[in-house]
């Protein structure tokens, strides 16, 4: 047990640096390439990091190889995987301008994403600009759903149909969103109930939903 | 009574119903169109900001990067190598120049402008002399036209920075130098306009 303390904080750093350093298009690392970095034992070096991340509100997340239409297998033939390490909270809507998304954009993205979930995962993209127009108008609806494309999160097959890119994939709790969005009330309809809801969100009110959240997402995700 | 309860039971199941399906991932377009359609760009980026969990990615330096930046650098020719391929011709070392000369091609003012307001002012205040004030036309023309245009401008602004003051008297103009301490509020809050052609400078001469 000595041993493997001692052992390990090399290459917890080196697995760090592998899932936090961006080197081709998509960020994070296969699971072969570290395999490759960190050897067989990878799995246990990526839960000693995914526990040392815990205090900083990051986590590693493993994304299946059937979910990410672009991996093939492994050179060893092994199927494939992608680690990244993502915000094991959410952020508030003051700490989301940060990021460089507007509000505008993620409203237009959350509806991109929850139409193409309920229609099984491939959606055309004139309706989606549709839907994506009516809140954001015609000529903006167009260059967001490049840039939703051009980020990863949608990919757009052969035929033209957009679905879920990889991005999707890595950083959002789809069974939360698309809860969410059912239970939803419009804005101006209050019942004593959801109160909360229906108002305008407070940045206190936020910590309480974002725990809520939390619970699910661990339950979700931690599967490193 | 009744009739409520069960309503709002059969809400309930409905409400349920949905949270399943929503679970599942299978929910019915139709009601996520509508729903989207209801709620406010706001409130749909809430509920985006509550699944959404940002991937953390860094782009910068790393030891391999710079190691290839570094390879680059050491392999790529020097620059009087690449420019014979270019073949631009024989390569002129670059020379110096000084003030007067940049001053004679326009791209460099002799005096600053300061300096020569301040210059324009003494010389006034000399051609006044015990009269303290100067004909406007008799102080600015010169026998070069774009002389004569270059000291009205000149005046103009001893006039608007408070240096000089002007004073009309029927068809005449007259100039009256002030002296230091300067305060724009001097300066004249009254626009004259005065027009400067060749035939009007010639007809000031007589």
């Amino acid at each position: 047990m000595k041993q493997e303390q001692s052992y390990y904080p090399e290459r917890v750093k080196r697995a760090a640096h592998l899932l936090f350093f961006k080197r081709g298009r998509v960020p994070g690392a296969k699971s072969w390439e570290l395999k490759t970095g960190l050897g067989k034992e990878y799995l246990k070096v990526l839960t000693q990091l995914d526990e040392s991340l815990k205090d900083l509100d990051l986590e590693v997340k493993k994304v299946e190889s059937q979910v990410l239409s672009d991996y093939k297998p492994g050179p060893d033939g092994e199927e494939e995987s992608r680690y990244f390490v993502r915000l094991k909270g959410t952020l508030t809507p003051r700490e989301a301008r940060m990021t460089g998304w507007r509000i505008d954009n993620l409203a237009a993205l959350a509806a991109c994403l929850s139409l193409i979930v309920s229609k099984q995962g491939k959606s055309e993209r004139k309706e989606l600009e549709e839907i994506i127009g009516e809140k954001v108008g015609r000529w903006r609806a167009l260059t967001l759903t490049d840039a939703f494309l051009r980020s990863g999160y949608l990919e757009e097959d052969e035929e033209g149909l957009v679905k879920l890119g990889w991005r999707t994939r890595a950083e959002l709790d789809l069974e939360s969103l698309m809860m969410l969005i059912a239970e939803s009330k419009p804005k101006g309809i209050i019942d004593e109930g959801s109160t909360e809801a229906a108002e305008p969100a407070e940045p206190e009110d936020v910590p309480a939903e974002v725990e809520a959240a939390e619970l699910d997402d661990d339950q979700a995700s931690t599967d490193a | 009574m009744r009739a409520i309860t069960s309503l709002a039971r059969v809400v309930g199941l409905q409400s349920a119903n949905l949270r399943f399906q929503s679970s599942s991932l299978f929910v019915d377009p139709g009601m996520v169109k509508q729903k989207i359609g209801s709620m406010s760009r706001e409130q749909l980026a809430e509920l985006f900001l509550l699944s959404w969990h940002p991937v953390v990615e860094l782009e910068q330096l790393t030891d391999a990067s710079t190691k290839e930046a570094l390879d680059y650098w050491q392999q790529m020719l020097s620059f009087f190598e690449r420019r014979k391929r270019l073949a631009a011709g024989p390569f002129q070392t670059p020379g110096s120049m000084d003030s007067p000369e940049l001053a004679k091609m326009r791209m460099l003012e002799e005096k600053a402008f300061t300096k020569r307001l301040e210059e324009l002012r003494m010389e006034m205040k000399e051609k006044a002399g015990e009269d303290k004030r100067i004909e406007y036309w008799s102080f600015v023309k010169t026998n070069h036209f774009a002389q004569t245009v270059l000291r009205a401008q000149m005046v103009s602004f001893l006039i608007s920075y408070g240096m000089a003051g002007l004073d009309r008297k029927k068809e005449k103009m007259f100039l009256i130098p002030r002296d230091p301490p300067f305060a724009s509020r001097q300066g004249s809050p009254l626009s004259y306009p005065i027009i400067i052609t060749q035939e009007v400078v010639a007809s000031r001469a007589k």
